[in-house]
């Protein structure tokens, strides 16, 4: 395989590149999906195909194919040297790559058990077990749980010398009961954070204690009452606060929506470039770090999909607005000679494009318990798990939902309510916050379906924190009947 | 290139005839796409790909196993049928797993595929960009979007003989114009690319970002809206993802009744409304099969407001004494007469919509949703749009849109900005819609 990326490479070359990359990949999946008694699917994906990206008279062109043959590497290599050739017709800034050693390397998600070598029927009956267990509860109507797992592998070669092979490994878990009654029809989560970890992930949990107590939170959540709104104090949990930061930051602070290199699709953002290292974005509490190096996080690999060695780099310090996510191509729009390793594509067919590394927020340095946080809220609201979720293009209006929610009143956790989500602007959210668990209660969450780009491309990526605290944020109902 | 009937049925019988006694489903599908990408006034991807993907399904009784697989040597393909094999093996019964269909009679219907679509070149696409960033230039504004060219074919086969192919092209384009202050897009999609008009697009979302600068704050609150076709697209998409007669009879819907009953049969919208589906329906064509594999025929959801039919799959329908009717191939609603202006000129006070933005499900049960406006929002007043006004969020049901509908344009084809769906919808003139929030972008 090694060959024919040269071959690729070479081609590019004498075509006229004067830059060329190929990314070989090969993605396996397993999808098995459970509903109540019944496993509805198990399916089993591969896909194989090369990318070629070149530059030529200063422009990208990119071409792929399905069919990983040398004549077929060729005529691919020269038709992304010719599609770049015809986009250089209209070419505002000519592509310059941020200088990189070249690499010559081979990582893998450091996993203990590969989850494709384990016998399906194991993981059948722990689906079925999980369900059976959620529907002994009762006013649970619907059990489903599905289990997916993720095998990518890449080899990437570049005409700067690189030779960089990879093999990531991924598993998604997800269980979700239903309870209906009443007119209504409410749900819960086993709230277990999908990891770049093996077969071990699955067997680290209780899966049947989790289920019961998932399903008896979701009949609660069926009799709780609706309606609250106001402004409010707000804990958010990790597996809650994960796509409130993926959303207020993790896509604010991307430098092509910065160029309005997304104006088009995804939109552009409030953080442009003048606020670089002046913007305070939020309360001193809060210090961002975007990296690929955190240990079993969705976004962590060796390298990115420039062939950028994986780092670790502030975005927020202390509330104040420091450093964007960049690739080869982008890093000089800020003055920078060194790309922050945000580079990524979905798949062999995709034009890597700037996407979040894991974006993460540090934990508080003073001790502090969810307990704690509890104990020292009057009058609040305690989020777990993700709900609805919708911000505008430029990412200062947001509101999200959750999956639980309880009342937090004169320091003890109340009862749950229903159909509840918070409405802010992001500096004045992230302005908020007052208060964040120490380091013990951080947890590891991520996002496992992150669209952006046209043609859409999905990407994973980790977004860990600690439990915060929020100080009053607007509550909206999201009751009624029609 | 993109494979010939020929060869994909040569191929899935081939597979076919070398596992006799096997219960075999097999798809295939062979595409080729070309786009070319545009922001701040210049290109910034442009590529071409072609893909090939064959899926296998094998049925044991109840039990199924399926693989996807997309290298397609005879080794490959014996590998990948012996794995759905195994995994049908290993499958416990699933009592909801419906026998193969046996051979079909599909519909004839408008063509979907166009050899100039098929044909297009990155050139083509460079030169239609071009002219866009020209126009953009010209008033010192700056051009995003997307243009992407593709077709395909897909064919399915199984061992009972139900076969079919499908042939088809797209062309699809968006522009965003951005000045200083103000914001506008337009986009449209097609099965011929030469119906795609790329420069009354760029004209209609240059006019909308030199009108929308200098906007003026208007408080949240529940105003007359008219909402322009691409923002009643992805109102009335959305409802229409949620049509499921299962999840309406589990009582987990906004179209669940006390009883485990549904609405069907009710009264749901105002009489104004008549929404269908119609693969044959020229200005917008649909492949005549449905993902079950059954001929997908004209199939009214709502008449004059009353629940006409709701998405049942196989499964169900036998469960139920129904019959099945596949999720809708396209989404047709009837409109009412004259154009978005008419709408304007009725109007004594209200709010112009262009387009919705990032929306999502709040709570099922009353088909809440939350979104925000985008590229345009107006103020009118005594009939004429009189200044832009800020980016709403809004907190609204599709449900109380559809019953609160004061006046109707006429309806054409439009592309919802959010999900990207091609619907057949008029405008909308719309009472009482609820923005919840300000939103401070541009």
């Amino acid at each position: 395989m090694k060959d024919l990326a040269a071959l690729a490479l070479d081609t590019a070359r004498s075509k006229g590149a004067s830059y060329a990359d190929i990314r070989v990949c090969r993605y396996h999946n397993q999808y098995i999906v459970g509903r109540d008694d019944r496993i509805e699917a198990v399916a089993d994906t591969e896909d194989l195909g090369f990318g070629v990206r070149a530059v030529a008279d200063g422009a990208w062109g990119f071409a792929s194919s399905y069919r990983v043959e040398k004549e077929e590497i060729q005529r691919i290599a020269s038709l992304a040297v010719d599609v770049a050739k015809a986009s250089a017709r209209i070419l505002k800034n000519r592509v310059e790559l941020a200088a990189e050693p070249a690499h010559r390397d081979h990582w893998q998600s450091p996993i203990q058990k590969n989850p494709f070598k384990i016998p399906t029927d194991r993981t059948i009956d722990l689906i079925l077990a999980i369900n059976k267990e959620m529907l002994k509860v009762e006013g649970i109507k619907v059990a489903t749980c599905f289990f997916n797992f993720n095998s990518v592998w890449k080899l990437f070669a570049s005409t700067d010398g690189s030779m960089i092979e990879q093999d990531l490994i991924y598993v998604y878990p997800n269980a979700t009961a239903v309870a209906v009654g009443a007119g209504d029809s409410q749900t819960r989560s086993i709230q277990i954070p999908p990891e770049q970890k093996g077969y071990e992930l699955i067997d680290s949990v209780n899966w049947i204690e989790r289920a019961r107590q998932a399903a008896e939170e979701a009949v609660r959540k069926l009799k709780a009452k609706e309606g609250v709104t106001g402004t409010k104090d707000l804990i958010l949990m990790p597996s809650h606060l994960c796509l409130t930061i993926h959303e207020s930051i993790g896509h604010a602070t991307e430098l092509d929506r910065a160029l309005g290199w997304e104006a088009g699709y995804a939109g552009t953002t409030f953080v442009t470039r003048d606020k670089l290292g002046t913007l305070k974005y939020g309360s001193p509490l809060m210090n961002i770090v975007g990296d690929k190096l955190l240990p079993n996080a969705l976004g962590t690999a060796g390298y990115d999909d420039d062939g950028v060695k994986a780092r670790s780099f502030p975005i927020i310090k202390d509330g104040l607005f420091v450093g964007y996510q960049t690739t080869r191509e982008l890093a000089r729009f800020v003055g920078e000679k060194e790309s922050k390793g945000c580079a990524y594509a979905d798949s062999w067919s995709s034009f890597p494009i700037q996407r979040m590394p894991n974006i993460w927020l540090q934990p508080g340095e003073k001790p502090l318990s969810p307990d704690e946080l509890v104990a020292d809220t009057k009058d609040g609201l305690l989020f777990d798990g993700t709900g609805s979720f919708s911000i505008d293009h430029q990412r200062y209006n947001f509101q999200f939902g959750g999956d639980a929610i309880w009342e937090v009143k004169n320091g003890k956790l109340g009862d749950m309510v229903k159909n509840v989500a918070y409405q802010s602007k992001t500096t004045d959210f992230w302005g908020s916050l007052d208060a964040v668990c120490s380091k013990d209660h951080w947890e590891n969450w991520g996002v496992f379906g992150c669209g952006k780009g046209e043609p859409m491309q999905t990407a994973r990526m980790g977004h860990g924190s600690a439990p915060s605290r929020f100080r009053r944020v607007n509550i909206i109902s999201a009751g009624g009947k029609i | 290139m993109i494979l010939e009937e020929k060869e994909l049925k040569a191929l899935l019988e081939k597979i076919i005839s070398e596992n006799p006694g096997q219960s075999l489903s097999l798809g295939i599908s062979s595409s080729e796409t070309g786009s070319t990408r545009f922001a701040d006034n210049a290109i910034s991807t442009n590529g071409v790909t072609n893909g090939l993907n064959l899926s296998v399904e094998v049925l044991k009784g109840k039990k199924k196993g399926i693989v996807i697989l997309n290298e397609l040597s005879p080794e490959k393909i014996r590998d990948g049928v012996a794995r759905a094999d195994a995994i049908a093996d290993v499958v416990p019964e699933n009592i909801e797993t419906m026998p193969m269909l046996g051979p079909q009679t599909y519909p004839p219907t408008p063509p979907l595929y166009y050899r100039q679509t098929a044909e297009y070149s990155p050139k083509g696409r460079v030169d239609a960009i071009a002219a866009v960033i020209d126009r953009a230039k010209k008033d010192g504004l700056t051009a995003a979007g997307f243009f992407e060219t593709s077709s395909g074919t897909y064919a399915g086969l199984n061992s009972l003989g139900q076969y079919y192919f499908v042939p088809y092209s797209r062309a699809g384009f968006n522009t965003t114009f951005r000045s200083e202050g103000g914001s506008g897009w337009a986009a449209a999609d097609e099965e011929n690319v030469e119906k795609l008009a790329v420069e009354v697009l760029a004209e209609r979302a240059l006019r909308t970002s030199l009108d929308s600068r200098g906007a003026k704050p208007l408080a949240p609150g529940k105003y007359t809206v008219i909402l322009e076709p691409a923002a009643v697209a992805d109102l009335v998409a959305f409802m229409m993802y949620n049509f499921s007669a299962r999840e309406a009879d589990e009582g987990r819907s906004f179209l669940s009744k006390e009883g485990g009953k549904n609405r069907l049969g009710d009264k749901l919208l105002t009489s104004k409304i008549t929404i269908w589906s119609d693969p044959a329906f020229a200005a917008l064509p649909a492949a005549p099969l449905g993902d079950d594999g059954l001929p997908q025929q004209k199939t009214v959801w709502i008449e004059k407001g009353f629940v006409k039919n709701l998405i049942t799959t196989r499964y169900w329908a036998e469960k139920t004494g129904r019959k099945p009717v596949s999720f809708p191939p396209n989404i047709l609603m009837e409109g009412g007469q004259g154009s978005v202006e008419d709408l304007v000129g009725s109007t004594e006070k209200g709010v112009l919509v262009r387009r919705l933005w990032y929306i999502r499900d709040l709570n099922p049960m009353i088909l809440l949703l939350t979104g925000l406006t985008r590229d345009g929002v107006f103020r009118i007043e005594k009939g004429r749009i009189s200044h832009p006004v800020n980016n709403f969020r809004f907190n609204e049901s599709p449900v109380n849109v559809l019953r609160n509908i004061a006046a109707m344009s006429k309806a054409g084809r439009a592309v919802g900005g959010e999900t990207g769906q091609s619907c057949f919808v008029p405008a909308l003139k719309v009472k009482e819609f609820n923005f919840s929030s300000v939103s401070d972008a541009v």
